[in-house]
């Protein structure tokens, strides 16, 4: 019987391997898109940029570890500090964040690959170019260097007028791209992306984690987009959003930045925490007690987490009450964090927990984390945060918190989970020198440091005067700094020598329950060879044979149907199976698709905006390129499915992932455009120098004649669903052409207001608004027609049908979406100037 | 064969900590909003605060609202729903409290008052 079964799944690798991996030609690597490689990709490059970053950060220690010290001059200090936070927080922790994502997700689902494979290569792309443009700045000399928040006025053009800034606008902005893309990428993969049976009460817990970070990025990066989108015009062109003199604030990018900032935090200590609630429990040896409680806490926190922005912004004139809002938030946050920290607690009390390695890890996390949290109270209390405000105080516990909850849980799950991709054990010996370096190191930098600060050492001086008692503090610091970095050093060593000498294991080392470890180690590029039913939260401590029986195919979808790559699509609560999610094939679009769009940012960098306009063109023609390749050209017959059902592929499905792709999609541009607005009544109401000189002329019959181009172009591309919907073809593509030609007269309507009736947009925040609002309404108008000239294509080469509609439901969704948007954009801008001279 | 969609009821999930997030926009927009425009604690305060507090006090009923139509989905529940019903239930019920807990303030200090300190955070 094994013998039988074993064979089987050795003749289901020999099918299934080559098919799920990247192609064997020169440059098919270029190509790839399976989750694992692209995840692997993702996480090894992030760990390159905290070796970077963790060079800088001894940079900043050599200098500091004595008085009077010339190693950096003050300029270089400043491009030194601003880079190593920059590529700590937007080149390490986050991509790190989406390649374990990426990497984990199917595998703790039980799938085979993500919702939107070729997304994540794209985003991949976007990830690596940006990065390697701040990098190269960084060689150049010309690196940012107005802080990691980089405030204006200091960033901007008066006192920045160098390339410097531009570099890190741009940069961080392309990296944001492969941000967004995996957010929206994540929530469309956990909400539909899984296997049988696993309902929403069964999912992985680190699932509900990766799942709330996703949330969490989706409307955390909006407005630190737009912050850079504005701040770059505003270098670029001269659009005064943040000149005080005309009418802009320099509160308004420390409201945006903050807005991203503080979830930032979160979003950094979720999947953290997600580590522990996960790895916790296999090593106790029982359940992680409280996986309802922590669920709850999780989307608590992660609502929560937004209402504290402003907490950063000291002394910046803003009243009581309002920032009474913010304390009461402040401490609501608080009761989450318990949660989960009681619910490890119980845990490890109920359990037998051992000292392995990822243990050891998570006993570190453990103490550096909670006395973050103890300096974390002290910071929040008023009049000792007056004395302590931009001194080392706060670096060190800002170190404290991302080190203690992000690093070390990380190590602990390098540890955790580097058999799946060494296939070989992960032992004691080095790692546990390595791990008292670093502990013992971290300690004395950062302990010490907090000494320093209330001391008054301010943060971001690149050298101090004899006599002030800073010598011995910063010195000790700066051992214990070398001394972390030759532990992590060692980590490093470690890992590459447990890669090639340590003993092998075919699967399951730590007897863990989650779906991750159902597969043999190395693990396969096809995750499983057949899918599971899973009927608990732990399916492998349920049934220990059950990766045997998945690889011998035993579950849903074994082997393969033809030679395409495929998974299950289930009911996103309940999770019985719904669809099956026919893959895409490794494809060079997304790299063909980031390099224009990268292009796009270099031009601008460079002031060649010409170029920039040309690129973007491009990149929209890739894009539809790639859109062209979903679909089928004819209806699908349903499909075996395995114990039993039968199932229709995802084309011919109502709740396809692609749906809720977009749906996603939207909640991420309508937070842009919320933020957008914010910004725009913010300056009205708050900044100083309003009113501006002179308004918008009054043109009611254009905002009339703009108002129905809008409806009618929602409304045409709903008809057009109907008309699909019941066969009627010709009238189907009538109602696409009619809304294409509704969204060029909107189109119109919009872009009229800022080129003939507004003042010059240099003039005033004002004008500068109405034309950002503007070509925000525009922009989507535009896309909504070439979608439904898009789609209309797409009818015409029989890609849609009553069964198959995706195309013309997304393409009039998102008419809706920009037709709603522009009509309120058409009533604040036309709308306001009366207010306001009244 | 195949089942009818739930994927709505996730949204169970977010409908109360939604409702927060709303009341809080509301409360910290509006009170920004009146200060923008003008009130000062010595004059036109009054309005303000009665404002506020008609929202706070209309979002409260809201969340209890809420709260009692996830109770009554609850007894409705068939097993795979349960869990997500009664997750949004005691999220429901969480998002009630901490919404009492943020606009307390409106009802205990000055409106548009004092331009001082902010609890600071590093980053
Ligand atoms: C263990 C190695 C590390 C050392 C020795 C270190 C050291 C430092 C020092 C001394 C500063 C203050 C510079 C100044 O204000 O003059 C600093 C700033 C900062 N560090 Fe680190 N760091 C380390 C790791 C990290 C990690 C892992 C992160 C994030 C995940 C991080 C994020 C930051 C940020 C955001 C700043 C503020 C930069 C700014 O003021 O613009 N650091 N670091
Ligand atoms: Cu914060």
């Amino acid at each position: 019987m094994s013998e039988e079964r074993h064979n089987k799944a050795l003749e289901f690798h020999s099918e299934l391997d080559p098919l799920y991996s990247p192609p064997k030609t020169r440059f098919g690597f270029l190509a790839a898109t399976n989750h694992s490689v692209i995840g692997i990709r993702f996480m090894a490059t992030a760990i390159g940029f905290f070796l970077i970053g963790g060079i800088l950060a001894m940079l900043i220690r050599a200098q500091l570890a004595g008085p009077n010290t010339q190693f950096l001059d003050p300029g270089q200090y400043s491009q030194v500090f601003t880079m190593h936070g920059t590529v700590m927080m937007f080149l390490f922790a986050i991509p790190l964040i989406e390649g374990f994502a990426l990497y984990m997700l199917p595998k703790l689902l039980g799938a085979r690959d993500l919702a939107f494979p070729r997304l994540s290569a794209f985003g991949y792309w976007c990830y690596l170019s940006g990065g390697l443009i701040l990098l190269a700045a960084l060689l150049f000399g010309v690196a940012p260097d107005s802080g990691w928040f980089m405030y204006t006025p200091l960033s901007s053009k008066p006192y920045s007028p160098g390339i410097n800034a531009d570099v890190w606008l741009l940069g961080v902005t392309v990296v944001e791209v492969s941000a967004a893309c995996a957010a929206i990428e994540f929530m469309a993969t956990v909400l539909k992306v899984r296997t049988g049976g696993m309902a929403l009460s069964k999912m992985p817990i680190l699932a509900w984690y990766l799942w709330a970070t996703s949330a969490m990025m989706l409307v955390g990066f909006p407005p630190l987009i737009l912050g850079s989108i504005m701040l770059e015009v505003e270098r670029a062109f001269g659009l005064p959003f943040f000149d005080p003199d005309k009418g802009g604030d320099p509160l308004l990018w420390q409201h945006l930045f903050w807005l991203f900032g503080h979830p930032e935090v979160y979003i950094i200590f979720l999947p953290g925490a997600g580590i522990v609630s996960t790895i916790l429990p296999v090593f106790a040896r029982r359940p992680l007690v409280g996986y309802n409680w922590i669920v709850a806490a999780l989307i608590a926190q992660a609502f929560i987490s937004f209402g504290l922005w402003v907490h950063h912004m000291f002394t910046t004139g803003i009243p009581d009450l309002s920032l009474a809002f913010f304390s009461a938030a402040s401490l609501l946050v608080v009761v989450p964090t318990a949660i989960q920290i009681f619910s490890w607690l119980t845990t490890l009390l109920k359990g037998r927990p051992d000292l392995s390695l990822p243990m050891l890890w998570i006993y570190g996390f453990f103490f550096i984390f909670v006395t973050g949290g103890l300096t974390g109270v002290m910071v929040a209390i008023v009049p000792f945060d007056w004395q302590v405000h931009d001194t080392h105080f706060v670096v060190a516990h800002l170190h404290y918190v991302l080190v203690g909850g992000f690093v070390f849980p990380v190590l602990a799950g390098i540890y955790h989970w580097m058999p799946l991709f060494t296939g070989r054990r992960s032992d004691k010996g080095l790692g546990v020198l390595a791990f008292w370096l670093v502990f013992i190191g971290f300690n004395l930098t950062f302990f010490i440091m907090h000494l320093t600060g209330l001391l008054g050492m301010p943060r971001r001086v690149y050298t101090y005067a004899e006599g002030l008692g800073w010598e011995l503090p910063n010195l000790v610091s700066s051992i214990g700094g070398f001394m972390s970095a030759v532990g992590f050093g060692l980590v490093l060593i470690d890992v590459l020598v447990q890669w090639r000498f340590a003993p092998f294991v075919h699967r399951n080392p730590w007897k863990a329950g989650t779906l991750e470890w159902g597969m043999a180690t190395p693990i396969p590029s096809y995750n499983f060879a057949s899918l599971a039913h899973v009927e608990s939260r732990d399916p492998l401590h349920d049934d220990p044979d059950l990766p045997a029986c998945l690889a011998a195919g035993e579950g849903y979808l074994a082997g393969h149907r033809g030679d395409y790559r495929d998974t299950l699509g289930v009911d996103g609560v309940t999770g019985e199976p719904e669809q099956i999610i026919l893959l895409p094939p490794p494809s060079y679009l997304p790299l063909l698709t980031a390099l224009p769009l990268v292009g796009v940012a270099l031009c601008f960098l460079f002031s060649f905006y010409v170029g920039s306009v040309i690129l973007a063109v491009v990149v929209l023609f890739m894009a539809l390129r790639w859109l062209w390749e979903t679909g089928l050209r004819e209806d699908p017959a349903p499909i075996e499915a395995g114990f039993g059902r039968t199932l229709l592929p995802h084309p011919a499905v109502e709740q396809a992932p692609g749906w809720w792709g977009m749906i996603f999609t939207l909640v991420f541009d309508a937070t842009f455009f919320a933020s957008l607005l914010f910004g725009y009544i913010f300056l009205w109401t708050i900044a100083p120098n309003w009113p501006p000189p002179r308004f918008l002329e009054p043109a009611p019959i254009l905002a009339l004649l703009t108002l129905a181009s809008l409806g009618l172009g929602g409304f045409a591309a709903s008809r057009a669903v109907a008309a699909n919907r019941q066969e009627r073809e010709s009238s189907r593509s009538s109602w696409l052409l009619l809304a294409a030609a509704s969204g060029v007269a909107a189109t119109f309507g919009l872009l009229a207001v800022p080129i003939w009736l507004a003042p010059p947009p240099t003039e005033h925040a004002y004008s500068a608004a109405v034309l950002m609002l503007s070509a925000y309404g525009a922009f989507h108008t535009g896309l909504s027609t070439v979608g439904s000239l898009f789609v209309l294509a797409r009818c015409r080469r029989g890609f849609v049908s009553p069964l198959r509609s995706l195309d013309v439901r997304n393409a009039s969704l998102f008419w809706s979406y920009s037709a709603v948007s522009g009509a309120i954009i058409v009533a604040v801008i036309h709308l306001m100037p009366l207010v306001g001279a009244a | 064969m195949i089942p009818a969609p739930t994927n709505r009821e996730a949204l169970g999930l977010v409908a109360g900590f939604g409702l927060w997030s709303l009341t809080f926009l509301l409360l910290y927009g509006g009170h920004g909003l009146a200060c923008g425009l003008g009130a000062r604690p010595e004059d036109g305060a009054a309005l303000t605060r009665i404002l506020l507090l008609a929202v706070w006090i209309a979002m409260l009923a809201a969340h209890g609202a809420l709260i009692v139509w996830f109770v009554r989905r609850l007894r409705a529940a068939s097993d795979t729903l349960r869990f997500v019903r009664r997750a949004s239930v005691v999220l429901a019920v969480a998002a009630l409290v901490a919404t009492f807990w943020t606009g307390l303030p409106v009802a205990a200090l000055e409106i548009c008052d004092g331009q001082s300190v902010g609890l600071p955070d590093p980053g």
